[in-house]
């Protein structure tokens, strides 16, 4: 079937199979591996995308409801060769040791931040409910999180 | 293998359409966060989905004089985060806050959970809590309204017919705010959290003598589908909030749950947890030293 959607800012105009998920799309057609699948059932936010501006698990959405929309991934985040200051600041807070959560994490947090740009602690930890990590402990992705909204601040001042 | 079939009506008379075509291989996707842990099945028996999302008209939320109607599209996301919502019907908001996960509740809509008809689907004790009606669509393109109790059957059960589908849900507004939702999961995670035991409190108060009027309080996850508990709802009428009345409550809430639940020693725990979450609902609402 025909599918038109806009990603990372490029209109897209595929034949797919409507059978496929948005992570298969994005993983085994478009060979977008940033975005990892964990347990499948929107338990743990590791395939989270932001769908209209708002972060959705890339499991629960099967590819053709993307159409018309636009979708960004953590591939999208880096512009013009220089990483978003989301992921400098996962990178400069030590948020990431084994890193499959983190482009989920990275997404959750981007949706947060592309919403209110200066999130009180209990507004991360609510917005990154949905991501689970096994490694970090969760403090130092909040720490990115509100080191990421003070550079943002700091630049738009 | 039978490919999977994908059909998207942009309106009601398009839905229709598809619906009378619709055999028992067809199935409706709203949101998907239910539908799609099935879908390696789904692949397999070549289903046909309907797919709701691209229908606008189902995306509204419309207030009426007395009555909020939530179209099948409407997330759950939309629902907590509305200001009339949170002010008005906060059972409603709470419940919508305490769906699943926030990338869960960016997709998730009502139908789903009512269709979906398990005995923890956190909406359908909140919607028989507040008198809600569902709006109903089938293939002859003509709309009926049925009470949350006549369309969830049992578990996993509903009166649906393959011809039918869910299109908004009609609520009532109630006349003041009293009312409250509250749950307690089996797992110390704050999100993704199956309901344990779920209560949802709907009151009616006159002013200024703040009497109960009426009462309406549902359990959810205590039996195969969620009821209303009538010898509880019973102790409140023409009564004035109070602590006392907050144990008593609490008490007959309790004593329901141990006569559904039995003697089977997995659900005792839920005997506290209702004691427990009655009593924070009261305080909540009235600010009860309990």
């Amino acid at each position: 079937m025909r599918l038109d959607f806009t990603l990372n800012g490029a209109v897209l105009s595929l034949d797919i199979d409507p059978g496929l998920r948005l992570i298969d799309l994005l993983r085994d057609v478009l060979d977008m591996t940033g975005t990892k699948e964990g347990c499948g059932e929107g338990e743990c936010g590791a395939c989270t995308i932001i769908l209209d501006g708002v972060a959705v698990d890339s499991c629960m959405v099967m590819a053709m409801q993307v159409r018309g929309r636009e979708v960004l991934t953590v591939e999208g985040l880096e512009q013009k060769g220089e990483l978003d200051e989301l992921q400098r600041a996962f990178i400069d807070s030590g948020a990431i040791q084994c890193g499959y959560c983190t482009p989920g994490m990275l997404m959750s947090a981007k949706a947060l931040l592309m919403r209110t740009p200066e999130p009180t602690e209990h507004e991360i930890r609510s917005a990154m409910a949905g991501n689970l990590c096994r490694c970090t402990g969760y403090l130092k992705i909040i720490q990115a999180v509100q080191k990421a909204s003070q550079m943002q601040s700091a630049h738009h001042a | 293998m039978p490919e999977l079939r994908f059909e998207m009506p942009s309106n009601l008379p398009e839905l229709a359409e598809c619906l009378a075509g619709a055999g028992d291989d067809t199935r409706l996707l709203g949101g998907g966060t239910d539908l799609l842990l099935q879908l390696p099945a789904l692949r397999f028996q070549g289903t046909t989905l309907i797919d709701l999302s691209g229908m606008r008209e189902l995306s509204e939320m419309r207030f009426e004089k007395d009555v909020l109607e939530i179209g099948a599209n409407v997330t759950y996301a939309r629902i907590a985060q509305d200001p009339f919502i949170r002010s008005r019907i906060p059972c409603l908001a709470a419940m919508a806050a305490r769906i699943g996960s926030p990338q869960i509740r960016n997709c998730a809509c009502l139908p789903g959970n009512l269709v979906n008809a398990s005995p923890g689907g956190d909406a359908i004790g909140t919607i028989l809590a507040l008198d809600a009606r569902v709006r109903l669509l089938n293939g002859a393109g003509a709309i009926r309204e049925c009470a949350i109790d006549e369309l969830v059957l049992g578990i996993g059960k509903t009166s649906l017919s393959r011809n039918e589908a869910i299109i908004g849900v009609r609520i009532p507004i109630p006349a003041s705010p009293w009312n409250a939702y509250g749950k307690i999961g089996l797992t110390p995670r704050r999100e993704v959290i199956i309901a344990n035991v779920s209560l949802t409190m709907v009151f009616e108060i006159t002013e200024p003598d703040r009497r109960i009027r009426a009462a309406r309080m549902v359990l959810g996850s205590t039996s195969p589908r969620a009821h209303r508990v009538s010898s509880a709802e019973a102790l409140c009428v023409d009564q004035v909030p109070s602590s006392e009345l907050a144990r008593e409550v609490a008490e007959a809430l309790k004593r329901d749950v141990a006569g559904t639940i039995g003697a089977n020693p997995a659900f005792q725990h839920k005997l506290n947890d209702v004691r427990g979450l009655a009593l924070d609902l009261f305080h909540e609402l009235f600010a009860l030293e309990l």
